[in-house]
């Protein structure tokens, strides 16, 4: 089996196929810390793609709560506990962030769904969900872990849950198209997008299987798998409102929290980023370090990258997110004054940002957060589309407009 | 060989002469009574599969009378263990049988499950199928019974028990209560698979026409002409499938044999167990065997005429017989009647009882 390496993993692993390279990786942060758990992503998306008869079960994007909740259910705690069960108490990190683009959170010791699957029923380790385990992409919402007795605080909340939003992450290494026995799914070289080709699919759920994240979905009516597909049109540039350039996705778009900001990433041969400091993802998550993949030591090296949620145990949140949560979540907590403009960006335009500017403003207070001073500037960020030109610009502060005392004629 | 025996035996002329008229006319009547009742029991150690010219169009029922007395060949099973996914062997055999009628080739396959799952209306469920595979080219040299090869494709027909239960496809079967939005403004928008022309989501038979040229490039062949139907019976222990296949001779894809009465092909055939979550690789598979597309005519079964007749004809028969052959016994000779049937072309002399000697 070839060796890719998988700069998640700070290592190479082996994986079915070579490569790893495109053209531009579609790629997205979301910032866990925003999301209200309105769905309104959820519904874009369902009522976008997945309305029609057998498709009922079938959540393309899907928030759930966490600890408890997840679609389908427990899909993470069992994959876990499937490579704890192949390699009892080796799943551990060797920790030593390093600045490399290589190895940002260490190396990771254990062994990846791939490594882990016999090879010969599986290439991928993984399970089949039940029809039931798909029927309730809501279960436990906003379950808390505990409820304390007089409230609670940070860095770690006593009693917490937290919203975790989940599309299919469009992984560099997929497992699904790894599991695949007739390459019926593909990753396109042009953006990194997994799809799964409908016309050769024979429903044998062998992706369904091996996918860790339990995003690719069976559909009885066709006999055939689906998946998301990242909304291809708009990021090929079908959108009719944005003038054919990229646009984001739906789920990302309709977002009412602000929580999303998605763009296309640069890519090396051996899969690692070429380093973009301008692009917005590439900055929050190789400069800043604020957002991370989830679950990365299951190998696949997911595109989607979160900021964690700061009143969180940190032991869960590395658990999900790897050794780089307390960076990330200081990173988030005392921004840098071009993160805190960055931040303003989220959700500004629809079309997709593949550059950002920082232009600096005057200080306009000064603060005390957890003992800490710090100054806010009026710092405006700037958004530039696929061919360069300035789509949008916001500031950190919120332009304050006084309505005028008569209005109207009323 | 039985000619030694009776040499050894030195038994009279007339007495040898009874014993073996006695033997002959039992052996017809034992013949004439399984040719009736369809039995073959030299059908399991040959690997050829004889389709005779059917007296009349088989249909697709697997319980068309037409089918009573084809031969029939078992055919051993075995897990798939050469290309991912490995598995399956759950099936140990499957009986087979072929006719032809007006240039069109009848496989009728018949298999213990205990279990008929016919529906893929839930994501973790999967059907009950069967498979029978053919050299692209007839009689050609026999590619790799694995999907074929590159430069030998094959040609597979499917037939799926999801594909012909009218629920077999639809969650809403399961979920009588389940809300489905109705609202459909895209037409086979709403289904991609169908509407990228996939054989899983097209057509409405049963059966799938496929080709393919090694692991991984399983196809629908260019026209589907494949038909079949699948039959359920019993239950438990007691459950079978019967399921038939039929496709004209002539070719419809370049990669279709093309078939002819008195030629000879290879066949093989695979079998998935949904109730295992058997799909894809994970099947049991048997080797290529022979398909003898025989020029010769299946005889008609006796009418129920012949049975008024035949029943106390072939009785007579066998009286006789029996009658010849018990005053030799009586004097030392050979012959009880198993013997006889054993003359009649079923076992080896190996098997004839020693306590009749001498």
């Amino acid at each position: 089996m070839p060796k890719v390496h998988n700069w998640h993993l700070g290592r190479e692993m082996a994986y079915p196929y070579a490569g790893g390279q495109t053209d531009r990786q579609f790629a997205a942060v979301f910032n866990i810390n925003r999301c209200i758990g309105c769905q309104t992503c959820t519904m874009a998306c369902k009522s976008t793609w997945t309305h029609a008869p057998g498709q009922e079960l079938m959540w393309w994007n899907n928030v759930e709560t966490k600890p408890y909740g997840g679609y389908p259910d427990h899909w993470d705690v069992q994959v876990l506990e499937l490579l704890e069960k192949a390699n009892p108490g080796k799943q551990v990190w060797d920790p030593k962030p390093t600045t490399e683009r290589k190895g940002p959170y260490g190396r990771f010791e254990g062994k990846t769904v791939f490594e882990a699957a016999d090879g010969e029923t599986q290439q991928v380790l993984g399970y089949l969900p039940t029809e039931d385990a798909w029927k309730a992409p809501n279960a436990f919402e906003d379950h808390a872990t505990a409820r304390p007795a007089e409230g609670t605080s940070l860095p770690e909340h006593e009693g917490w849950f937290f919203y975790l939003q989940r599309i299919c992450n469009h992984c560099t290494y997929p497992a699904c198209l790894a599991a695949c026995p007739r390459q019926a799914i593909y990753k396109r070289p042009e953006d990194g997008i997994v799809l799964l080709d409908q016309k050769r699919c024979r429903g044998y759920r062998k992706c369904v299987e091996a996918c860790p994240y339990k995003k690719v979905m069976f559909r009885p009516t066709t006999g055939t798998s689906e998946k998301c597909i990242a909304c291809y049109p708009r990021v090929e540039g079908h959108e009719p409102l944005t003038d054919g350039l990229p646009t984001e996705t739906r789920c990302m778009s309709a977002c009412v929290g602000k929580i999303r900001l998605q763009s296309l990433v640069k890519t090396e041969p051996d899969g690692t980023w070429t380093p973009d400091p301008t692009n917005p993802i590439y900055y929050m998550v190789h400069e800043e370090k604020v957002a991370l993949p989830l679950y990365p030591q299951f190998g696949t090296q997911p595109n989607i990258y979160y900021i964690p949620p700061r009143w969180v145990p940190r032991a869960y949140l590395e658990q999900m997110f790897g050794p780089g949560v307390e960076h990330a979540i200081e990173a988030y907590m005392h921004p840098s004054r071009r993160l805190r403009a960055l931040l303003q960006l989220f959700r500004a335009s629809r079309t997709i940002a593949f550059n950002f500017e920082v232009i600096e403003g005057p200080k306009v207070a000064d603060l005390t957060v957890d003992g800490r001073k710090v100054e806010i500037f009026d710092d405006t960020v700037v958004g530039y589309d696929a061919k360069g030109d300035e789509i949008v610009r916001v500031s950190v502060q919120e332009p304050i407009h006084e309505r005028p005392t008569k209005l109207n004629s009323i | 060989m039985n000619d030694d025996t009776h040499t050894a035996r030195r038994p009279g002329r007339w007495s040898a002469r009874r014993a073996s008229i006695g033997v002959v006319a039992v052996a017809a009547a034992a013949a004439a009574t399984m040719q009736v009742l369809g039995a073959n029991p030299a059908a399991s150690q040959t690997t050829t599969i004889t389709a005779r010219r059917a007296y009349e169009k088989p249909s697709l029922d697997p319980g068309a009378g037409v089918w009573k007395d084809a031969p029939a060949l078992d055919v051993q099973l075995t897990a798939q263990q050469t290309s991912y996914p490995f598995g399956g062997g759950t099936i140990p055999s499957v009986t087979a049988k072929a006719l032809h009628f007006g240039d069109r080739l009848y496989v009728r396959l018949e298999w213990n499950d205990t279990t008929r799952d016919a529906s893929i209306g839930a994501p973790d469920r999967f059907a009950d199928a069967a498979a029978i595979e053919f050299p692209s080219v007839a009689g050609s040299t026999v590619p790799s019974v694995c999907m074929g090869q590159a430069d030998g494709g094959v040609n597979i027909w499917q037939w799926r028990a999801d594909r012909e239960n009218p629920g077999g496809r639809w969650p809403q079967s399961a979920h009588p209560d389940a809300y489905v939005d109705e609202v459909q403004p895209f037409g086979d928008l709403n289904y991609p698979a169908k509407a990228a022309g996939n054989v899983m989501a097209t057509g409405n038979r049963p059966t799938q026409d496929l080709v393919a040229t090694g692991f991984s490039t399983l196809s629908p062949a260019q026209r589907q002409t494949v038909g079949g139907r699948g039959e359920y019976s019993g239950h438990g222990a007691g459950g079978r499938w019967a399921v038939v296949f039929e496709r004209p001779f002539e070719a419809a894809d370049p990669m279709h044999p093309t078939f002819a009465a008195g030629q000879t092909t290879d066949i093989a055939f695979a079998v998935w167990d949904g109730a295992r979550n058997e799909r894809n690789g994970i099947k049991s598979v048997s080797q290529f065997v022979k398909l003898n597309i025989s020029d010769t005519a299946q005889k008609k079964p006796p009418s129920a005429a012949w049975w008024l007749l035949g029943i106390p004809a072939v009785a007579a028969v066998g009286a006789f017989g029996v009658a010849m052959v018990r005053p030799s016994r009586r004097g030392g000779g050979p012959g009880t009647g198993a013997p006889a049937l054993e003359t009649g072309g079923a076992a080896p002399a190996a098997e004839l009882p020693e306590g009749d000697e001498g």
